[in-house]
């Protein structure tokens, strides 16, 4: 600060230097003048604004557009058209928060709810009408599907009604490619329908689609001939699909065989005069020219959904695109598909014929009926079965190899599924009442509920009030703590994710998936910042404390350390058995792994040669945290028992029972006098850390606690689980 | 989102929309309240998704009242109009939640709508929105009057906050220069939301 400033220009100067009409001299020193007194600062953006709120208002307005992955958008999209009846039959969002407030209270804690007399396992998916859950029926002891109304969409009546003629309309088919309805029923309750199906495991031709972009033609033949069948089957019915797309047929492992679904708005075709009220439903991309133009669909109209599919599959795109509905169906009902063979020359010209015929905007130039055009496909795939089989070319080996090794991805994923459920359904038989004392009467601060599946890792940026939950469905979300608002949700994973951690400098994170990638993003952007692969699921995950590395630890056994600026391995060592967890000390020295051998690891975190095999605990080992001191470790898992261990000699400092439960979750305070747990029985509790004494228990979760973190300051502690919420603790 | 060249100097963009299927004025007003609408909704409370149907909702009320002429201009402003429609799609999403509690906490929902009932009706929160989003929309069209780093310098300081320290490394300028380069592009920003308001509030009212 010059202790001698100049006299302070008069407000007319400020004026012209802001007009740029000072002389150059004078504006220099009016420059550095600005440059020290605070005073005239505030003067010349006064001057600028005439003293309005301009500067408030402009303030973080480059954080004012909602969110890449906001719902503002597809909605913006829908209305950006000014006929809006075209979008006002049809909710285009619904909103992401799934109620299962129809459901009845769980007869076991490892179950989401009952439902009749079907306990609800999980949620699978939700579609425009409703959910899709998954739930095993105690009468007939087996899985099922349970598609529920959407209870915003039950209270309409127009909705319920086609609800229920879905139902009745899918019931009456039986074949091989369609996915059979069981029954129709009404919620004890409030009347909630509700329609059992059969439970198709696989995934969708969506989700085959944007993983392999084109399929081989062996391969897209079959799909085609057995999605002739499913429909012919229907069109004898007198039933139309209306709305065949790829995420309406479902591939079964273990041949991939072709199942259609969600008749939803499928209707016997006598009642379509009945509800025609001249809308356009169902997803433009598939959609026939009959239907853009708001013609009565017919059932060649399928058939020319099922084209565009079949087109898709051989050029890695649909036929027609555009940036709106609207232009979306101005194309099928006037442009020319672009030849077929230009995009994929491999396609046989024979196959590429059929498709043009079967997307002729003319229903008469079509193929009439579904069943000629399943027989034509059974002949050709025949054919090509033949003298591919004969000579096995390298595309059909290819094929195979990528088939074996999707089948064997969701082979581990059912299987852990399963596994986990059991081991829930085993320890959470009725516990009785948890120890009394020191139970909490606290009410979480605040209850942020995911509810699209169970919430594995919660993580609290340093940097802003943000919380990341994990969900089990795939997707991130990003909690505002100050709105308890989700600011995004971001689809990170194909499966669940097993940890969320933010980099010690905030602002960035790193996903964890049961596919084995592991993801770097940055706050606000919707597609990762980099991508670490592994062969299996990566359970453990946690940043270096200088922001430098990763460390990652997978179901196989494997540890790893990333370099985040080059993005590749720099160490790697192999545990005898799978890796649940993982934890670094706060001088990035040591490296604490554990897993299913009951054994906790410790490593040279450089150079990940083994330091010490920390033994004692009876059972696998679930979640660790080291001391802020670097000195202690504390691990839990199966057994119930919290252990401290000292990282330099190895030796058991501690160890007392936690939980009547697994423990899932451990955390140090950021000043280490804390120790706080969450376990299977629901519990959180909060141990003074070098007495092991039970400082508080926090009950509110209503089934097992997977996840406990604090924030930086270790002001908030925060709690995760099965339940698919979050809650936030204010600690004292 | 990008906006459209025209400028908002038109007879009225109400009177555009009615007429029939002008998408670019109908473009135009969801680039325009989109964002007003939803962020309101956000500020109320309401997460995304819900904040992005209560958006939908608005603008169907207004794609079809507009032929009906169910505002009275002598009553108010089109936005004045706009904020109650919005303003009651909230407290309605919310009361809805609170009858039929959706199991993500109705104490939260309680709080929210408490909060509707308050005094305090919005009115300052809608004004907010709407003036932010006229800022945006007017630095969008100003943006290309300026050189790449008065802009920069501007951005970095009033838009995200950056300490002018910070952004005399980055830049090489002077901090007396930034201070000069923030004011000046503040100085035309004022002049064009003040023009692009008079041009939005003569229009919608006729």
């Amino acid at each position: 600060m010059k202790t001698t400033t100049p006299p302070c220009p008069e407000p007319v100067e400020l004026e012209q230097l802001l007009a740029g009409s000072l002389s150059d001299g004078r504006q220099q020193e009016c420059m550095s003048h600005l440059e020290a007194c605070s005073c005239c600062q505030s003067k010349l953006e006064n001057i600028a604004t005439d003293g309005t709120n301009l500067p408030q208002v402009v303030q973080s307005l480059h954080q004012a557009e909602p969110a890449a992955t906001s719902a503002y958008w597809p909605v913006l999209e829908a209305l950006d058209t000014p006929s809006a009846q075209v979008v006002a039959s049809t909710p285009i969002v619904r909103s992401h928060n799934v109620s299962l407030s129809f459901l009845q209270p769980a007869t076991d804690t490892a179950y989401l709810g009952r439902l009749a007399h079907f306990d609800v396992m999980r949620i699978i998916g939700r579609g425009g009408m409703g959910l899709v859950l998954e739930a095993f029926d105690t009468r007939l002891q087996r899985n099922v599907a349970i598609k529920v109304l959407d209870p915003d969409l039950a209270s309409d009546e127009t909705a319920g009604q086609r609800f229920c003629r879905e139902a009745r309309a899918a019931a009456s088919i039986t074949h091989e490619n369609v996915v059979a309805v069981h029954q129709v029923e009404k919620a004890a309750g409030d009347g909630l329908p509700y329609l059992v199906m059969q439970l198709v495991a696989g995934e969708t031709l969506e989700q085959r689609l944007t993983s392999i972009k084109t399929l081989p033609v062996l391969e897209i033949v079959r799909i085609g001939m057995q999605a002739a069948h499913g429909l012919a089957a229907a069109h004898a019915q007198g039933l139309i699909h209306r709305d065949i797309k790829p995420s309406n047929i479902l591939l079964e492992p273990p041949h991939d065989r072709v199942l259609l679904t969600d008749f939803g708005l499928a209707r016997v075709s006598e009642d379509v005069k009945l509800t025609r009220t001249g809308f356009v439903t169902g997803t433009p991309l598939y959609m026939a020219p009959e239907q853009a133009l708001g013609a009565e669909a017919d059932p060649r109209s399928d058939l020319f959904s099922l084209g565009a599919i079949l087109y898709e599959m051989c050029a890695g795109q649909p036929p027609f695109n555009g940036n709106s509905t609207l232009a979306i169906m101005r194309q099928i009902a006037e442009a020319k598909h672009r030849p077929l063979r230009e995009l994929n020359p491999q396609v046989p010209e024979w196959l590429s014929e059929t498709i043009d015929r079967l997307l002729a905007k003319k229903a008469d130039d079509r193929f009439q009926s579904a069943i000629h055009l399943a027989e034509l496909l059974d002949f050709q795939w025949a054919l090509m079965k033949t003298t591919s089989d004969d000579v096995p070319t390298v595309c059909v080996i290819e094929k195979r190899k990528r088939t074996i090794r999707n089948r064997w991805i969701a082979a581990i994923g059912a299987v852990v599924f399963l596994g986990i459920g059991l081991l829930a359904g085993m320890a959470l038989v009725p516990y009785g009442t948890a120890s009394l004392e020191a139970i909490s009467t606290a009410e979480p601060m605040s209850v942020l509920t995911a509810n699209a599946g169970a919430v594995w890792s919660v993580a609290f940026d340093p940097s802003s009030p943000t919380v990341a939950m994990a969900v089990e469905d795939g997707t991130v979300r990003l909690w505002d703590l100050p709105t308890r608002s989700v600011t995004e949700t971001i689809n990170a994973h194909r499966g669940n994710i097993w940890s969320v951690q933010f980099a010690p400098s905030g602002d960035t994170f790193a996903t964890a998936g049961d596919e084995g990638a592991i993801h770097l993003w940055r706050l606000s952007q919707a597609t990762p910042q980099a991508t670490f692969e592994r062969p299996n699921a990566v359970r453990g995950l946690t940043f270096s404390h200088d922001g430098q590395r990763l460390f990652s630890g997978d179901r196989a056994g494997g540890v790893r350390v990333w370099s985040i600026e080059t993005m590749k391995p720099i160490a790697e060592a192999q545990s005898p058995s799978g890796v649940y967890a993982v934890a670094v000390s706060a001088n990035d020295k040591t490296l604490a792994t554990a897993g299913s051998d009951k054994v906790v690891r410790l490593w040279n975190a450089a150079t990940l040669s083994q330091r010490l095999l920390l033994e004692g605990h009876s059972g696998p080992v679930y979640s660790l945290s080291f001391h802020p001191d670097g000195k202690r470790l504390a691990s839990a898992g199966w057994d119930k028992t919290v252990r401290l261990w000292d990282v330099d000699s190895g030796g058991l400092v501690k160890s007392w029972h936690g939980h009547d439960g697994d423990i899932w979750g451990i955390a140090f305070s950021p000043d280490g006098s804390r120790l706080a747990t969450g376990g299977t029985d629901g519990a959180v509790k909060v141990w003074n850390a070098a007495t092991g004494e039970l400082i508080a228990t926090y009950l509110g979760h209503k089934t097992g606690v997977h996840t406990v973190a604090f924030n930086r300051d270790g002001s908030l502690l925060a709690s995760g689980g099965r339940d698919g919420s979050v809650r936030i603790w204010q600690q004292p | 989102m990008p906006v459209d060249d025209s400028p908002l100097t038109r007879a009225s963009l109400l009177v555009q929309i009615r007429d029939g299927n002008n998408q670019s004025a109908w473009r135009e007003f969801l680039a325009l309240y989109g964002p007003v609408v939803y962020g309101f909704a956000r500020r109320r409370g309401l997460q995304d998704a819900d904040a992005a149907d209560v958006m939908q909702d608005v603008m169907r009320s207004v794609s079809s009242a507009i032929g009906r002429l169910d505002y009275d201009p002598k009553q108010g402003t089109f936005r004045g109009w706009l904020f109650t429609v919005t303003r009651n799609k909230v407290f309605n999403f919310l009361s809805a939640r609170r009858v039929r509690p959706r199991g993500s906490g109705d104490t939260t929902t309680n709080r929210l709508l408490d909060m509707q009932s308050d005094d305090h009706d919005g009115d300052a929160e809608w004004e907010m929105e709407y003036q932010r989003r006229l800022a945006a929309l007017a630095m969008e069209r100003i943006k290309a009057e300026f050189q790449e780093k008065t802009w920069r310098a501007f951005w970095l300081t009033a838009v995200e906050g950056a300490a002018v320290t910070d952004v005399v490394a980055e830049l090489g300028l002077s901090a007396g220069a930034v201070y000069v380069a923030k004011s000046r592009v503040l100085a035309r920003l004022k002049d064009e939301v003040d023009a692009m308001r008079r041009q939005e509030e003569t229009a919608t009212e006729a």
